[in-house]
């Protein structure tokens, strides 16, 4: 692509840009007003005076314990991300670099599984989970997780599958174990792909809903996901500017490890749609 | 592969950021502030009681005064510990933390869910405190007893009443030219003045509207009430919807929606503030006429003080007859759920909350009538509601509605609800209202069908 | 010695493999049996299971929120999943184009789909306020004006009624989220916004096409539509293939925007399939027809699954 873009292009971009970037930048401009200000129209453009105190109200309000609910979602994020990366990575080389019989058919397994909705286990979790006496705790939202995510075992299956079998097979011929194999040797070679995985799962943990919805029943151990339904909930209502200031803290965790890990991200996007 | 200054830079710089993520996380952990669930309210740990978990909805002032009745229990003695925590959606939260095994040990619901509950033998029986005489069918008012014992067995104990009348806007009626102090006395009435209250700005949308039958829309279902329907048939189980006083209810409820345009309503209800604020379309000023219950008065004195003596309050008129010839009462109840852990100090709470002075505090606070027939004149004197008198009447009306105790009123709740808003919008009334019906026989023969298949399981070996 | 290798291996490979096998047995395997017997069964959780056969099934045929909470379903995938694919190729190509700040605009398009989705529904709920959002707030005087100044005169010109006349003066902007209608229009229209990751796997797509093969058929003379048509779009064939397949799942079974955002309404025009089934299984205790819905939803997105993978080998291509 030599030519140079056209002026239509650069218009369209900057279009896409506004368009996206508008509700996020609204949403912070929202959060810096006082009540009466957010709700008048014509919209103020530029809170002013620009209400800091709001995020002071949402983060010292009793029942709304941003500091809680973050640690929460700290927890289960973190663990959850653990998890995956560690039985993803194991499962992954067991489908990809050993011959077992019956490994086909545990692939397919993994494949089908994706496609099947979430609210077929639902009630069946529920159940099992009551049995286990784990409802209440935050139990159900990571352990699941160390026994094997379908879509990361698939990623990292296919990552396994480019790297050569010399170097495998010349381990085995020192006497390692596939262990060793798997330890010395994968994990080192698939940094980047195990990453990826890491930061998925993370983000796909903070980011959840009904998981928290359903398993968590006691406030004290929500996640920041469902405690903001909560704050918008509440008997009497919370008013936007309030609303818009705590969607600012939550969304905030998100957007630094998004610009921390932003290479990563980016790579990871894309490996997974290649196939 | 850059060994470029520049992106080791970046890296390094990435790398202290992560460093510094990771610390305050840690910090964060470490030092945040725990909720201090057991500690008493002078700041001392408690040792060695039983901790009472109670779940309840209530903000703001209105937790607060239950929080003052629990931190008195917590001080009064060493045995039992409330833990009180603030629940949102706590119907639906009870229902599933009690199907998962993990429910709270005493907390507020919704009488509009105590069908289903029972339905679900998913509370604990309260009829030992009837055995020790700590409660009888006439220490609360009927229709709050009717609630907590539908079916004869003692379920729950009523804590807040809410019971609704018509609040009227004096100064607005004065503005457009009425007797302040002549509330409507016929439905025709009301129609009439709110036309007259309804201010329409010039370029078409609404300044200030008359009444507003879907502000709030939680009565949405409630209309028919003062034609002279009742919902439920407590005999039969099933629902009365498809009536001639359905009919002309919604037909009366939907001319509004008509007379403004729904459009312009819509657009001029999304611009009301939170219930609870200056900004409460009644209590600003945009709504002249409103459907609403105790707590309102409180929410007046406490967002704008300029309003209080300026406002009326009387008995809902009806169709039929003088107001109050029908009125309706909702009432929030303590329960305790199946599988709760302490359910015998559970009891010792309830009867410590349904003393005469707790109650009286709590429905002192909230502005509202107490749920106990013996009330009390200082109670009447020192309320914070202008208005109590006219409230606990309405409560210990004998021809007072309430929600019925079926264990599909929430579904059928739902439905009413969508066939109310659907009406709003300009849907056919009797296309609404018979749908409505027919669903409401489904789900009752479905529900009794299933019933009788439960009964023959069981009564297999 | 390759018997007793393989049967190393095969031990081996099992064990690698023991925490799927585990987790799959306990939370694939054995809950799609318990939710399959449960869709035959009357079952609370608070109470045991009882048989009741086909009567869950039976009972959703004339289930009018069911068939409500479907038809929203359908509707939604089937305008969302092509709309967003599309935009997503079309934004893809261009933040493929080499610009100034092509980083920048492709963060800002990428971090809507970063943002967790109660928030994006709250953010959206007060955009879309009808009175006071800043949607409407922009649409309001631009539609007055166009009324006024345009549509207005143009109907008198062209002779219509007066009361059409006088309503184009006043044309104001919908109540989104208190018109039915206009609800699902917003939900679709918020699919739009999330779009980010969808992009970005184009966007990976695009640059593996080979550049000697845009460059050849430029010398050959073709215009860039006719290489888009030509050499892009087949050679992203799979990467369209993949999207469609997640765009297929994901669609439906959504639920975190509409369940914060409308909680269904208005008049249930805005419940989705999956909110249905979490309020028959925990609003209402009804865990039979919940599963019942469920492996009906299974077998919808089953079948719909197979019919693109059927279709696939006429329009996807593989290098």
């Amino acid at each position: 692509m030599n030519r140079k873009p056209r002026l239509l292009t650069h218009i369209l971009l900057l279009l896409a840009a506004l368009a996206y970037l508008a509700p996020l930048l609204w949403m912070i401009d929202t959060s810096l007003k006082h009540e009466v200000q957010a709700v008048q129209i014509p919209p103020v453009l530029i809170p002013h005076p620009v209400r800091w105190q709001n995020y002071v109200h949402v983060l010292r309000d009793p029942q709304f314990d941003f500091s809680l609910f973050a640690r929460n979602t700290l927890i289960i994020a973190t663990l959850s991300s653990l998890g995956a990366m560690l039985s993803s990575s194991l499962v992954a080389y067991s489908l990809a670099k050993i011959r077992w019989r019956g490994r086909g058919l545990v692939f397919g397994i993994v494949l089908a599984s994706m496609m099947i909705p979430f609210p077929v286990f639902m009630v069946p979790l529920y159940r099992i989970f009551r049995e286990l006496g784990w409802i209440g705790t935050n139990l159900p939202l990571w352990v699941p997780a160390f026994f094997g995510i379908p879509f990361f075992i698939f990623l990292l299956r296919q990552f396994y599958l480019t790297i050569p079998r010399e170097l495998s097979e010349a381990a085995v011929m020192d006497g390692c174990s596939h262990f060793g194999i798997w330890w010395r040797i994968m994990i080192p070679l698939t940094r980047p792909a195990l990453l990826v995985v890491g930061l998925f799962s993370f983000m796909s943990a903070w980011n959840n809903f009904l998981g928290p919805l359903v398993y968590l029943t006691h406030q004290s151990s929500f996640t920041l996901s469902v405690a903001l339904q909560v704050y918008q909930s509440r008997s009497g209502g919370t008013s936007y500017n309030l609303l818009m200031a705590a969607s600012v803290l939550i969304i905030a965790p998100v957007l630094i490890l998004f610009f921390l890990a932003q290479r990563t991200f980016i790579r990871g996007i894309a490996t997974t749609g290649l196939k | 592969m850059e060994a470029q200054d520049s992106s080791r830079f970046t890296r390094f710089a990435h790398r202290v950021a992560i460093a510094l993520v990771a610390i305050s996380a840690a910090a964060m952990y470490v030092f945040g502030d725990r909720p201090s669930t057991h500690v008493l309210p002078d700041g001392a740990r408690i040792h060695k009681r039983i901790v009472v978990s109670y779940w309840e909805e209530w903000t703001g002032f209105e937790g607060r005064a239950m929080e003052h009745i629990v931190n008195e229990f917590n001080t009064s003695q060493h045995h039992i510990f409330i833990n009180m925590v603030e629940v949102s959606n706590v119907n639906i939260k009870t229902l599933i933390s009690t199907a998962g095994g993990d429910p709270p040990d005493i907390v507020t619901i919704w009488s509009g869910i105590m069908g289903q509950f029972i339905s679900y033998n998913a509370l604990t029986n309260l009829n030992t405190l009837l055995r020790h005489h700590v409660v009888t069918p006439h220490t609360f008012v009927p229709f709050a007893w009717k609630l907590c014992a539908p079916y004869g067995t003692l379920y729950g104990l009523p804590a807040t009443t809410d019971p609704n009348a018509l609040y009227w806007n004096k100064i607005l009626f004065a503005k457009a030219g009425l007797n302040p102090d002549k509330p409507p006395t016929t439905l025709k009435q009301l129609s009439e003045m709110a036309a007259r209250l309804t201010i329409i700005k010039p370029d078409g949308t609404i300044k200030q509207a008359g009444f507003l039958p879907m502000e709030p829309n939680w009565y949405a279902p409630d209309w028919g009430i003062y034609f002279g329907n009742h919902i439920y048939n407590f005999k039969t189980g099933y629902f009365n919807i498809d009536t001639p006083q359905q009919i002309a209810a919604y037909r009366w409820m939907q001319e509004f929606s008509k007379q403004l345009g729904y459009q312009e309503v819509d657009s001029f209800q999304s611009g009301f503030g939170q219930f609870n604020s200056p900004l409460n379309p009644f209590i600003d000023g945009q709504v002249a006429m409103e459907l609403q219950g105790p707590f309102l008065a409180n929410f007046i004195n406490r967002n704008n003080p300029k309003l209080i003596g300026h406002y009326g309050v009387a008995p809902f008129p009806t169709s039929f007859g003088p107001p109050g010839a029908a009125t309706f009462a909702d009432c929030d109840i303590w329960v305790i759920p199946r599988g709760a852990k302490h359910v015998q100090a559970a009891l010792q709470v309830l009867k410590f909350f349904i003393q005469q002075k707790n109650l009286e505090y709590l429905n002192d606070k909230q502005a509202k009538p107490s749920p106990l027939m013996k009330t009390s004149a200082a109670y009447i004197r020192r309320n914070p509601n202008p208005y109590i008198q006219v409230f606990d009447r309405i409560s210990r009306n004998p021809n007072v509605q309430s929600l019925p105790p079926s264990p599909i009123w929430p579904r059928v709740n739902g439905q009413l609800t969508v066939m109310a808003n659907r009406i709003w919008m300009g849907a056919s009334v009797i296309d609404q209202i018979r749908h409505a019906q027919f669903l409401a026989d489904q789900w009752v023969q479905r529900e009794n069908h299933l019933a009788e298949l439960r009964l023959q399981q069981e009564l297999q070996p | 010695m390759n018997d007793r290798i393989t049967l190393r291996e095969q031990l081996a490979g099992m064990a690698f493999a023991a925490p799927y096998l585990i987790g799959a047995a306990a939370f694939l395997v054995f809950p799609l049996a318990m939710s399959l017997y449960y869709s035959f069964c009357n079952y609370s959780m608070l109470q045991p299971p009882i048989w009741i056969g086909w009567t869950n099934y039976r009972h959703l045929l004339t289930d009018h929120a069911f068939h409500t909470a479907l038809w929203n379903t359908i509707f939604y995938a089937a305008i969302s999943v092509p709309f967003t694919l599309a935009l997503s190729l079309f934004l893809a190509l261009l933040l493929n184009q080499p610009t100034r700040g092509q980083g920048i605009y492709r963060t800002i398009v990428f971090l809507p789909s970063l943002v967790p989705l109660v928030a994006s529904a709250l953010i959206w709920q007060w955009l879309f306020n009808a009175d006071k959002g800043l949607i409407n707030s922009v649409l309001r005087p631009v539609l007055h004006m166009l009324g006024k100044a345009v549509l207005s005169p143009l109907a008198g010109m062209l002779g219509a009624r007066h009361a059409t006349i006088e309503s184009l003066r006043h044309i104001s902007p919908p109540v989104w989220l208190g018109d039915p209608h206009w609800a699902m229009a917003a939900i679709i229209f918020i699919s739009f916004w999330g779009v980010g990751q969808t992009v970005v796997i184009f966007l990976a797509g695009l640059q593996d096409v080979p550049r000697e093969l845009h460059e050849a058929a430029e010398m050959d003379g073709a215009g860039a539509i006719h290489r888009f048509f030509n050499i892009t779009l087949p050679m992203l064939s799979p990467v369209i293939f993949f999207n469609l397949i997640m765009g297929i799942i994901g669609s439906w079974q959504i639920f975190d925007v509409p369940y914060v955002m409308t909680g269904g309404g208005p008049g249930r025009s805005t419940l989705f399939y999956s909110m249905y089934i979490f309020e028959a299984a925990f609003n209402q205790l009804r865990m039979g027809p919940a599963c019942a819905m469920a492996w009906i939803q299974l077998l919808i997105i089953l079948f719909l699954t197979v019919l693109a993978f059927a279709s696939a080998r006429k329009w996807v291509y593989y290098a």
